[in-house]
Protein backbone atom coordinates (compact mmCIF):
# COMPACT_ATOMS: atom_id res chain seq x y z
CA UNK A 1 0.00 0.00 0.00
CA UNK A 2 1.60 3.22 -1.10
CA UNK A 3 0.16 6.46 0.07
CA UNK A 4 1.29 9.74 -1.46
CA UNK A 5 2.61 12.07 1.23
CA UNK A 6 4.06 14.91 -0.81
CA UNK A 7 2.48 15.79 -4.13
CA UNK A 8 3.98 18.52 -6.31
CA UNK A 9 1.97 19.46 -9.36
CA UNK A 10 3.10 21.78 -12.16
CA UNK A 11 5.47 23.79 -9.97
CA UNK A 12 6.75 26.84 -11.81
CA UNK A 13 8.83 29.69 -10.49
CA UNK A 14 9.94 32.81 -12.28
CA UNK A 15 12.36 35.39 -10.90
CA UNK A 16 12.09 38.95 -12.15
CA UNK A 17 15.55 40.18 -13.06
CA UNK A 18 16.84 43.32 -14.78
CA UNK A 19 17.14 41.42 -18.06
CA UNK A 20 13.56 40.23 -17.80
CA UNK A 21 11.99 37.02 -16.57
CA UNK A 22 14.19 34.15 -15.50
CA UNK A 23 12.36 30.83 -15.34
CA UNK A 24 13.92 28.63 -12.66
CA UNK A 25 11.35 25.88 -12.31
CA UNK A 26 9.24 25.06 -15.34
CA UNK A 27 6.35 22.82 -14.44
CA UNK A 28 7.81 20.25 -12.04
CA UNK A 29 5.60 17.44 -10.86
CA UNK A 30 6.65 14.75 -8.44
CA UNK A 31 5.31 12.52 -5.69
CA UNK A 32 6.91 11.17 -2.54
CA UNK A 33 5.12 8.27 -0.90
CA UNK A 34 4.90 7.78 2.85
CA UNK A 35 7.97 5.95 4.16
CA UNK A 36 10.02 6.53 1.03
CA UNK A 37 13.55 7.88 0.78
CA UNK A 38 13.72 9.99 -2.37
CA UNK A 39 16.74 11.94 -3.59
CA UNK A 40 16.83 14.83 -6.00
CA UNK A 41 19.98 15.28 -8.07
CA UNK A 42 20.81 17.66 -10.84
CA UNK A 43 23.57 19.68 -12.47
CA UNK A 44 24.78 22.70 -10.54
CA UNK A 45 22.53 25.72 -10.76
CA UNK A 46 19.48 23.62 -11.59
CA UNK A 47 17.17 25.28 -9.11
CA UNK A 48 17.36 22.59 -6.41
CA UNK A 49 17.44 25.22 -3.71
CA UNK A 50 14.48 27.09 -5.19
CA UNK A 51 12.56 23.81 -5.35
CA UNK A 52 13.31 23.00 -1.73
CA UNK A 53 12.38 26.48 -0.56
CA UNK A 54 9.08 26.18 -2.40
CA UNK A 55 8.44 22.74 -0.87
CA UNK A 56 9.18 23.99 2.62
CA UNK A 57 6.89 26.98 2.21
CA UNK A 58 9.74 29.51 2.55
CA UNK A 59 9.10 30.69 -1.00
CA UNK A 60 5.82 31.17 -2.79
CA UNK A 61 6.05 29.67 -6.28
CA UNK A 62 4.71 31.58 -9.28
CA UNK A 63 2.28 28.78 -10.07
CA UNK A 64 1.62 25.13 -9.34
CA UNK A 65 0.66 23.41 -6.13
CA UNK A 66 2.42 21.52 -3.37
CA UNK A 67 0.44 19.42 -0.95
CA UNK A 68 1.49 17.49 2.10
CA UNK A 69 -0.72 14.64 3.31
CA UNK A 70 -3.55 15.93 1.11
CA UNK A 71 -3.38 19.52 2.34
CA UNK A 72 -2.23 22.28 0.03
CA UNK A 73 0.88 24.04 1.30
CA UNK A 74 0.46 27.75 1.73
CA UNK A 75 3.18 29.05 3.98
CA UNK A 76 5.29 26.75 6.12
CA UNK A 77 3.35 23.50 6.68
CA UNK A 78 3.10 21.58 9.91
CA UNK A 79 4.73 18.18 9.88
CA UNK A 80 7.79 19.24 7.94
CA UNK A 81 11.34 19.53 9.22
CA UNK A 82 14.24 20.94 7.30
CA UNK A 83 17.94 20.15 7.62
CA UNK A 84 20.14 22.79 6.00
CA UNK A 85 23.58 22.43 4.46
CA UNK A 86 24.91 25.28 6.60
CA UNK A 87 24.66 23.72 10.06
CA UNK A 88 26.70 26.57 11.51
CA UNK A 89 24.06 29.10 10.52
CA UNK A 90 21.19 26.76 11.26
CA UNK A 91 22.10 26.04 14.89
CA UNK A 92 21.61 28.97 17.23
CA UNK A 93 24.99 29.71 18.83
CA UNK A 94 23.55 31.30 21.96
CA UNK A 95 21.65 28.13 22.86
CA UNK A 96 23.26 24.94 24.06
CA UNK A 97 22.82 21.72 22.10
CA UNK A 98 19.83 20.53 24.17
CA UNK A 99 18.20 23.95 23.97
CA UNK A 100 18.70 23.99 20.20
CA UNK A 101 16.91 20.66 19.84
CA UNK A 102 14.13 21.90 22.11
CA UNK A 103 13.76 25.27 20.35
CA UNK A 104 11.11 24.39 17.71
CA UNK A 105 9.01 22.66 20.37
CA UNK A 106 8.67 25.72 22.62
CA UNK A 107 5.08 26.74 23.13
CA UNK A 108 3.81 23.69 21.25
CA UNK A 109 4.74 20.73 23.40
CA UNK A 110 4.60 20.42 27.21
CA UNK A 111 7.80 20.74 29.24
CA UNK A 112 8.06 17.08 30.18
CA UNK A 113 7.41 15.87 26.65
CA UNK A 114 10.03 18.35 25.44
CA UNK A 115 12.61 16.94 27.85
CA UNK A 116 11.84 13.39 26.73
CA UNK A 117 12.04 14.24 23.05
CA UNK A 118 15.33 16.10 23.46
CA UNK A 119 16.90 13.17 25.29
CA UNK A 120 15.55 10.61 22.86
CA UNK A 121 16.54 12.57 19.74
CA UNK A 122 20.05 13.21 21.00
CA UNK A 123 20.34 9.50 21.83
CA UNK A 124 19.26 8.63 18.31
CA UNK A 125 22.21 10.60 16.89
CA UNK A 126 24.63 9.49 19.64
CA UNK A 127 25.02 12.90 21.27
CA UNK A 128 23.22 12.32 24.58
CA UNK A 129 26.32 13.47 26.50
CA UNK A 130 26.61 16.76 24.65
CA UNK A 131 23.31 18.47 25.55
CA UNK A 132 25.13 20.96 27.78
CA UNK A 133 27.70 22.00 25.19
CA UNK A 134 27.39 24.88 22.79
CA UNK A 135 27.10 23.77 19.15
CA UNK A 136 30.22 25.71 18.19
CA UNK A 137 32.22 23.63 20.65
CA UNK A 138 31.50 20.55 18.50
CA UNK A 139 33.00 19.37 15.22
CA UNK A 140 31.14 19.97 11.94
CA UNK A 141 29.81 16.42 11.72
CA UNK A 142 28.55 16.57 15.31
CA UNK A 143 26.84 19.89 14.62
CA UNK A 144 24.98 18.40 11.68
CA UNK A 145 23.92 15.51 13.94
CA UNK A 146 22.46 18.09 16.33
CA UNK A 147 20.50 19.58 13.42
CA UNK A 148 19.24 16.09 12.54
CA UNK A 149 18.28 15.46 16.17
CA UNK A 150 16.32 18.71 16.15
CA UNK A 151 14.47 17.61 13.01
CA UNK A 152 13.68 14.25 14.66
CA UNK A 153 12.39 15.97 17.79
CA UNK A 154 9.83 17.81 15.65
CA UNK A 155 8.31 14.41 14.75
CA UNK A 156 7.87 15.45 11.12
CA UNK A 157 5.86 13.59 8.52
CA UNK A 158 8.49 14.62 5.99
CA UNK A 159 12.12 15.50 6.51
CA UNK A 160 13.64 17.76 3.86
CA UNK A 161 17.42 17.68 3.65
CA UNK A 162 19.23 20.29 1.57
CA UNK A 163 22.71 18.96 0.67
CA UNK A 164 23.18 18.23 4.36
CA UNK A 165 26.60 16.60 4.07
CA UNK A 166 28.20 18.89 1.49
CA UNK A 167 30.34 20.66 4.08
CA UNK A 168 31.83 17.70 5.95
CA UNK A 169 34.79 15.47 5.20
CA UNK A 170 34.40 12.11 3.43
CA UNK A 171 34.65 9.86 6.49
CA UNK A 172 32.16 11.95 8.46
CA UNK A 173 29.95 11.94 5.43
CA UNK A 174 29.70 8.12 5.30
CA UNK A 175 28.98 8.05 9.03
CA UNK A 176 26.22 10.63 8.64
CA UNK A 177 24.71 8.77 5.67
CA UNK A 178 24.41 5.63 7.77
CA UNK A 179 23.07 7.67 10.65
CA UNK A 180 20.29 9.02 8.45
CA UNK A 181 19.42 5.51 7.26
CA UNK A 182 19.26 4.31 10.89
CA UNK A 183 17.14 7.22 11.97
CA UNK A 184 14.81 6.65 9.07
CA UNK A 185 14.42 2.99 10.06
CA UNK A 186 13.89 3.89 13.71
CA UNK A 187 11.21 6.52 13.13
CA UNK A 188 9.77 5.16 9.89
CA UNK A 189 10.45 8.54 8.35
CA UNK A 190 9.83 9.89 4.89
CA UNK A 191 12.84 11.76 3.57
CA UNK A 192 13.37 14.01 0.56
CA UNK A 193 17.09 14.46 0.12
CA UNK A 194 18.70 16.99 -2.18
CA UNK A 195 22.30 16.34 -3.16
CA UNK A 196 24.74 16.95 -5.97
CA UNK A 197 26.49 13.65 -5.25
CA UNK A 198 25.23 10.81 -7.45
CA UNK A 199 26.84 8.05 -5.34
CA UNK A 200 25.24 9.40 -2.22
CA UNK A 201 21.80 9.59 -3.83
CA UNK A 202 21.99 5.97 -5.02
CA UNK A 203 23.37 4.68 -1.72
CA UNK A 204 20.63 6.29 0.36
CA UNK A 205 17.51 6.23 -1.77
CA UNK A 206 14.61 4.11 -2.90
CA UNK A 207 14.18 6.46 -5.86
CA UNK A 208 16.29 9.15 -7.46
CA UNK A 209 14.71 12.08 -9.30
CA UNK A 210 17.00 13.85 -11.75
CA UNK A 211 16.58 17.39 -12.94
CA UNK A 212 17.52 19.30 -16.07
CA UNK A 213 19.35 22.61 -16.17
CA UNK A 214 17.15 25.61 -15.59
CA UNK A 215 14.43 26.17 -16.70
CA UNK A 216 14.20 23.03 -14.66
CA UNK A 217 12.05 20.02 -15.45
CA UNK A 218 12.13 16.45 -14.18
CA UNK A 219 14.23 14.29 -16.55
CA UNK A 220 13.88 10.87 -14.95
CA UNK A 221 12.52 8.97 -11.99
CA UNK A 222 14.93 6.09 -11.35
CA UNK A 223 14.16 3.30 -8.90
CA UNK A 224 17.12 1.94 -6.92
CA UNK A 225 16.54 -1.83 -6.57
CA UNK A 226 19.40 -2.17 -4.11
CA UNK A 227 18.81 -4.54 -1.18
CA UNK A 228 18.42 -3.14 2.33
CA UNK A 229 20.03 -2.66 4.81
CA UNK A 230 22.63 -0.79 2.85
CA UNK A 231 26.30 -1.15 3.62
CA UNK A 232 28.98 1.38 2.72
CA UNK A 233 31.26 -1.26 1.20
CA UNK A 234 29.03 -4.10 -0.01
CA UNK A 235 26.23 -1.94 -1.40
CA UNK A 236 28.70 0.09 -3.42
CA UNK A 237 30.19 -3.10 -4.93
CA UNK A 238 26.78 -4.39 -5.93
CA UNK A 239 26.31 -4.41 -9.75
CA UNK A 240 22.92 -2.77 -9.22
CA UNK A 241 24.62 0.16 -7.48
CA UNK A 242 27.19 0.46 -10.25
CA UNK A 243 24.66 0.37 -13.07
CA UNK A 244 22.21 2.72 -11.34
CA UNK A 245 24.89 5.23 -10.52
CA UNK A 246 26.15 5.34 -14.11
CA UNK A 247 22.60 5.66 -15.40
CA UNK A 248 22.03 8.70 -13.20
CA UNK A 249 25.46 10.16 -13.91
CA UNK A 250 24.57 9.92 -17.62
CA UNK A 251 21.30 11.75 -16.98
CA UNK A 252 23.16 14.58 -15.29
CA UNK A 253 25.76 14.80 -18.03
CA UNK A 254 23.03 14.91 -20.67
CA UNK A 255 21.03 17.55 -18.81
CA UNK A 256 20.32 20.66 -20.83
CA UNK A 257 17.96 23.55 -20.19
CA UNK A 258 14.42 22.15 -19.93
CA UNK A 259 15.39 18.63 -20.99
CA UNK A 260 18.05 16.12 -22.04
CA UNK A 261 20.43 15.87 -24.95
CA UNK A 262 19.54 12.85 -27.09
CA UNK A 263 21.71 9.69 -26.87
CA UNK A 264 23.50 10.43 -30.15
CA UNK A 265 23.62 14.19 -29.69
CA UNK A 266 26.96 15.92 -29.13
CA UNK A 267 27.12 17.44 -25.68
CA UNK A 268 28.80 20.83 -25.76
CA UNK A 269 31.72 20.97 -23.38
CA UNK A 270 31.34 23.83 -21.02
CA UNK A 271 34.15 25.09 -18.91
CA UNK A 272 33.98 27.69 -16.23
CA UNK A 273 37.74 28.07 -16.22
CA UNK A 274 39.27 30.64 -18.49
CA UNK A 275 42.20 29.20 -20.42
CA UNK A 276 45.11 31.62 -20.32
CA UNK A 277 46.21 32.64 -23.79
CA UNK A 278 49.94 33.07 -24.26
CA UNK A 279 50.92 35.97 -26.42
CA UNK B 1 30.66 54.62 15.19
CA UNK B 2 29.86 51.13 14.04
CA UNK B 3 31.81 48.48 15.80
CA UNK B 4 32.35 45.29 13.87
CA UNK B 5 31.28 42.36 15.93
CA UNK B 6 32.83 39.04 15.08
CA UNK B 7 29.67 37.01 14.59
CA UNK B 8 30.94 34.17 12.47
CA UNK B 9 33.60 31.95 13.87
CA UNK B 10 36.36 30.96 11.52
CA UNK B 11 36.42 27.35 10.40
CA UNK B 12 36.50 25.24 13.51
CA UNK B 13 36.70 21.64 12.43
CA UNK B 14 38.28 20.33 15.59
CA UNK B 15 37.58 16.63 15.83
CA UNK B 16 38.32 16.63 19.53
CA UNK B 17 36.37 19.45 21.08
CA UNK B 18 37.24 18.32 24.60
CA UNK B 19 40.97 18.78 24.21
CA UNK B 20 40.46 21.93 22.19
CA UNK B 21 38.33 23.54 24.88
CA UNK B 22 40.81 22.66 27.63
CA UNK B 23 43.78 24.12 25.78
CA UNK B 24 41.87 27.29 25.13
CA UNK B 25 40.80 27.69 28.76
CA UNK B 26 44.37 27.14 29.97
CA UNK B 27 45.79 29.62 27.50
CA UNK B 28 43.08 32.12 28.53
CA UNK B 29 44.12 31.93 32.18
CA UNK B 30 47.78 32.48 31.39
CA UNK B 31 47.00 35.43 29.12
CA UNK B 32 44.84 36.94 31.83
CA UNK B 33 47.65 36.78 34.40
CA UNK B 34 50.07 38.38 31.96
CA UNK B 35 47.61 41.13 31.07
CA UNK B 36 47.10 41.98 34.75
CA UNK B 37 50.87 42.02 35.43
CA UNK B 38 51.68 44.15 32.39
CA UNK B 39 48.81 46.50 33.20
CA UNK B 40 50.17 47.04 36.72
CA UNK B 41 53.69 47.60 35.37
CA UNK B 42 52.42 50.11 32.81
CA UNK B 43 50.50 52.06 35.44
CA UNK B 44 53.51 52.13 37.74
CA UNK B 45 55.73 53.33 34.89
CA UNK B 46 53.28 56.12 34.10
CA UNK B 47 53.21 57.27 37.74
CA UNK B 48 57.03 57.29 37.90
CA UNK B 49 57.19 59.32 34.68
CA UNK B 50 54.65 61.77 36.08
CA UNK B 51 56.64 62.17 39.29
CA UNK B 52 59.87 62.76 37.33
CA UNK B 53 58.22 65.43 35.15
CA UNK B 54 57.03 67.28 38.26
CA UNK B 55 60.16 66.85 40.44
CA UNK B 56 62.52 68.04 37.70
CA UNK B 57 60.15 70.81 36.57
CA UNK B 58 60.01 69.62 32.95
CA UNK B 59 56.77 71.49 32.17
CA UNK B 60 56.96 75.20 31.15
CA UNK B 61 55.03 76.36 34.20
CA UNK B 62 55.14 73.86 36.95
CA UNK B 63 51.59 73.90 38.27
CA UNK B 64 51.07 70.14 38.02
CA UNK B 65 50.98 68.42 41.40
CA UNK B 66 53.17 65.33 41.67
CA UNK B 67 51.90 61.77 41.39
CA UNK B 68 52.60 60.88 45.00
CA UNK B 69 50.82 63.89 46.54
CA UNK B 70 47.93 63.43 44.10
CA UNK B 71 47.49 59.79 45.10
CA UNK B 72 47.60 60.67 48.78
CA UNK B 73 45.01 63.37 48.21
CA UNK B 74 42.85 60.90 46.22
CA UNK B 75 42.78 58.50 49.13
CA UNK B 76 41.80 61.40 51.37
CA UNK B 77 38.98 62.34 48.98
CA UNK B 78 37.55 58.83 49.18
CA UNK B 79 36.65 59.62 52.80
CA UNK B 80 35.21 63.07 51.99
CA UNK B 81 31.39 62.89 52.04
CA UNK B 82 30.97 66.11 50.04
CA UNK B 83 33.18 64.82 47.26
CA UNK B 84 31.50 61.41 47.29
CA UNK B 85 28.11 63.10 47.06
CA UNK B 86 29.19 64.86 43.88
CA UNK B 87 30.58 61.64 42.41
CA UNK B 88 27.35 59.83 43.26
CA UNK B 89 25.35 62.53 41.53
CA UNK B 90 27.45 62.26 38.36
CA UNK B 91 27.15 58.47 38.27
CA UNK B 92 23.38 58.62 38.86
CA UNK B 93 22.78 61.25 36.16
CA UNK B 94 25.06 59.43 33.68
CA UNK B 95 23.09 56.25 34.16
CA UNK B 96 19.80 58.09 33.86
CA UNK B 97 20.93 59.59 30.55
CA UNK B 98 22.25 56.27 29.35
CA UNK B 99 18.98 54.63 30.34
CA UNK B 100 17.00 57.16 28.33
CA UNK B 101 19.26 56.57 25.32
CA UNK B 102 18.83 52.80 25.74
CA UNK B 103 15.04 53.00 25.87
CA UNK B 104 15.03 55.07 22.67
CA UNK B 105 17.80 53.27 20.77
CA UNK B 106 16.84 49.63 21.27
CA UNK B 107 13.30 49.66 19.83
CA UNK B 108 14.28 52.19 17.17
CA UNK B 109 17.38 50.17 16.24
CA UNK B 110 15.31 46.99 15.94
CA UNK B 111 12.81 48.79 13.71
CA UNK B 112 15.47 50.37 11.49
CA UNK B 113 17.41 47.10 11.34
CA UNK B 114 14.40 45.03 10.34
CA UNK B 115 12.58 47.40 8.00
CA UNK B 116 14.57 48.48 4.96
CA UNK B 117 12.02 51.21 4.22
CA UNK B 118 12.36 52.69 7.71
CA UNK B 119 16.14 52.46 7.42
CA UNK B 120 16.12 54.31 4.08
CA UNK B 121 13.85 57.00 5.52
CA UNK B 122 15.90 57.55 8.65
CA UNK B 123 19.50 56.90 7.68
CA UNK B 124 20.23 60.35 6.20
CA UNK B 125 18.79 62.12 9.21
CA UNK B 126 20.77 59.86 11.54
CA UNK B 127 23.99 60.46 9.59
CA UNK B 128 23.40 64.21 9.80
CA UNK B 129 22.70 64.25 13.54
CA UNK B 130 25.28 61.71 14.64
CA UNK B 131 28.50 63.73 14.24
CA UNK B 132 27.18 66.79 16.10
CA UNK B 133 29.07 67.22 19.41
CA UNK B 134 26.52 66.87 22.23
CA UNK B 135 28.42 69.38 24.38
CA UNK B 136 27.60 72.05 21.78
CA UNK B 137 23.95 71.66 22.77
CA UNK B 138 24.58 72.52 26.42
CA UNK B 139 23.65 76.22 26.14
CA UNK B 140 20.43 75.31 24.33
CA UNK B 141 19.70 72.55 26.82
CA UNK B 142 20.24 74.99 29.72
CA UNK B 143 17.66 77.35 28.21
CA UNK B 144 15.16 74.56 27.75
CA UNK B 145 15.76 72.38 30.80
CA UNK B 146 17.69 74.50 33.30
CA UNK B 147 21.00 73.62 34.95
CA UNK B 148 19.95 70.50 36.85
CA UNK B 149 19.49 66.81 36.28
CA UNK B 150 17.15 67.18 33.30
CA UNK B 151 19.68 69.16 31.28
CA UNK B 152 22.58 66.85 32.09
CA UNK B 153 20.62 63.67 31.43
CA UNK B 154 19.44 65.09 28.10
CA UNK B 155 23.00 65.84 27.00
CA UNK B 156 24.16 62.36 28.03
CA UNK B 157 21.23 60.74 26.24
CA UNK B 158 21.90 62.78 23.11
CA UNK B 159 25.49 61.60 22.98
CA UNK B 160 24.76 57.96 23.84
CA UNK B 161 21.78 57.32 21.61
CA UNK B 162 23.77 57.19 18.34
CA UNK B 163 26.41 54.59 19.23
CA UNK B 164 23.68 52.43 20.76
CA UNK B 165 21.41 52.87 17.76
CA UNK B 166 24.05 52.07 15.14
CA UNK B 167 25.20 49.02 17.10
CA UNK B 168 21.68 47.64 17.41
CA UNK B 169 21.06 48.17 13.69
CA UNK B 170 24.36 46.51 12.90
CA UNK B 171 23.53 43.59 15.19
CA UNK B 172 20.17 43.08 13.48
CA UNK B 173 21.79 43.23 10.03
CA UNK B 174 24.37 40.66 11.12
CA UNK B 175 21.69 38.07 11.90
CA UNK B 176 22.51 34.93 9.95
CA UNK B 177 20.07 34.47 7.07
CA UNK B 178 20.14 30.69 7.48
CA UNK B 179 19.23 31.18 11.16
CA UNK B 180 16.21 33.21 10.07
CA UNK B 181 15.22 30.61 7.47
CA UNK B 182 15.59 27.92 10.13
CA UNK B 183 13.25 29.83 12.43
CA UNK B 184 10.73 30.21 9.63
CA UNK B 185 11.04 26.50 8.76
CA UNK B 186 9.87 25.80 12.33
CA UNK B 187 6.63 27.46 11.26
CA UNK B 188 7.33 30.58 13.34
CA UNK B 189 5.66 33.86 12.48
CA UNK B 190 7.67 36.93 11.56
CA UNK B 191 7.34 38.37 15.06
CA UNK B 192 8.43 35.08 16.66
CA UNK B 193 11.49 34.96 14.40
CA UNK B 194 12.33 38.52 15.48
CA UNK B 195 11.89 37.65 19.15
CA UNK B 196 13.68 34.31 19.11
CA UNK B 197 16.31 34.76 16.39
CA UNK B 198 16.94 38.39 15.46
CA UNK B 199 16.91 39.85 18.97
CA UNK B 200 19.35 37.32 20.50
CA UNK B 201 21.62 37.77 17.45
CA UNK B 202 21.71 41.53 18.07
CA UNK B 203 22.43 41.36 21.82
CA UNK B 204 26.25 41.12 21.53
CA UNK B 205 26.37 44.22 19.33
CA UNK B 206 24.06 45.98 21.81
CA UNK B 207 26.43 45.11 24.67
CA UNK B 208 29.33 46.47 22.62
CA UNK B 209 27.29 49.67 22.27
CA UNK B 210 26.70 49.81 26.03
CA UNK B 211 30.40 49.30 26.61
CA UNK B 212 31.25 52.27 24.43
CA UNK B 213 28.52 54.49 25.85
CA UNK B 214 29.16 54.00 29.59
CA UNK B 215 32.44 55.88 29.20
CA UNK B 216 30.83 58.44 26.90
CA UNK B 217 28.04 59.00 29.43
CA UNK B 218 30.49 59.84 32.25
CA UNK B 219 32.52 62.15 30.00
CA UNK B 220 29.43 63.98 28.76
CA UNK B 221 27.95 64.30 32.23
CA UNK B 222 31.11 65.88 33.64
CA UNK B 223 31.33 68.15 30.60
CA UNK B 224 27.72 69.26 30.96
CA UNK B 225 28.30 69.98 34.67
CA UNK B 226 31.35 72.07 33.83
CA UNK B 227 29.82 74.11 31.04
CA UNK B 228 26.22 74.16 32.17
CA UNK B 229 27.03 75.75 35.53
CA UNK B 230 25.55 72.92 37.48
CA UNK B 231 25.78 72.96 41.28
CA UNK B 232 25.96 69.18 41.64
CA UNK B 233 28.33 66.57 40.29
CA UNK B 234 32.00 65.87 39.75
CA UNK B 235 32.31 68.50 37.01
CA UNK B 236 31.03 71.34 39.18
CA UNK B 237 33.18 70.15 42.11
CA UNK B 238 36.28 70.20 39.87
CA UNK B 239 35.38 73.69 38.66
CA UNK B 240 35.00 74.98 42.24
CA UNK B 241 38.28 73.39 43.34
CA UNK B 242 40.20 74.80 40.39
CA UNK B 243 39.35 78.32 41.49
CA UNK B 244 40.74 77.85 45.00
CA UNK B 245 44.34 78.35 46.10
CA UNK B 246 46.24 75.04 45.83
CA UNK B 247 43.15 73.70 44.11
CA UNK B 248 45.04 71.92 41.33
CA UNK B 249 45.97 69.13 43.72
CA UNK B 250 42.29 68.47 44.36
CA UNK B 251 41.52 68.64 40.64
CA UNK B 252 44.14 66.05 39.65
CA UNK B 253 43.10 63.85 42.57
CA UNK B 254 39.47 64.10 41.44
CA UNK B 255 40.43 63.24 37.86
CA UNK B 256 42.35 60.17 39.04
CA UNK B 257 39.28 58.99 40.93
CA UNK B 258 37.09 59.63 37.89
CA UNK B 259 39.51 57.48 35.88
CA UNK B 260 39.31 54.64 38.38
CA UNK B 261 35.53 54.95 38.31
CA UNK B 262 35.61 54.54 34.54
CA UNK B 263 37.73 51.40 34.84
CA UNK B 264 35.31 49.92 37.41
CA UNK B 265 32.23 50.61 35.30
CA UNK B 266 33.93 49.14 32.26
CA UNK B 267 34.76 45.98 34.21
CA UNK B 268 31.09 45.57 35.12
CA UNK B 269 30.02 45.83 31.48
CA UNK B 270 32.79 43.43 30.45
CA UNK B 271 31.25 40.98 32.92
CA UNK B 272 27.86 41.44 31.24
CA UNK B 273 29.55 40.75 27.92
CA UNK B 274 31.06 37.50 29.17
CA UNK B 275 27.71 36.42 30.55
CA UNK B 276 25.48 37.29 27.56
CA UNK B 277 27.72 37.53 24.50
CA UNK B 278 30.35 34.83 25.00
CA UNK B 279 28.95 32.91 22.04
CA UNK B 280 29.57 35.82 19.69
CA UNK B 281 33.18 36.28 20.81
CA UNK B 282 34.07 32.61 20.36
CA UNK B 283 36.24 33.34 17.35
CA UNK B 284 38.25 36.01 19.13
CA UNK B 285 41.42 35.29 21.01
Amino acid sequence: MTEALLVVDGLRHVYQTEEGEHVVLDGLSLTVNRGEFVSIVGPSGCGKTTLLRALSGLLKPTSGTVSLAGEAINGVPKGLAMVFQDYRGSLFPWRKVGANVEFPLLGRVGAEERRNRVRESLEAVGLENFAGRYPWQLSGGMQQRVAIARAIAMRPQLMLMDEPFASVDAQTRSDLEDLVLRVRELYDMTILFVTHDVDESVYLSDRVLSLSKSPTVLTADTAVPLPVPRDQIRSRENPVFVSTRSEIAQLIRRAKPAGLYGPGEAIPTTSNFAVPVLR
Amino acid sequence: MVMTVEQKAPETSSQQPRTGALTKAGAGKRTKGRTALFGALGTLGFLVLWEIVVVFGLLPRNNLPGASETLIRSVGLLADPVFLGHVGSTVAVSFLGLGIAFVIAVPLGLLLGISNAAFALASTVVELLRPLPPIAFVPLAVLIAGQGTEMKAAIVALGCVWPLLTNVIHGVHETDSVAKSTGRSFGWSRSTVIRRVVWPSAVPALITGVRITVSISLILCVGAEYIGGSTQGLGSWLLQQSMQPQGMQAVTAGVVIAGVLGVLVNAIVAGLDRRYAAWARRGEK
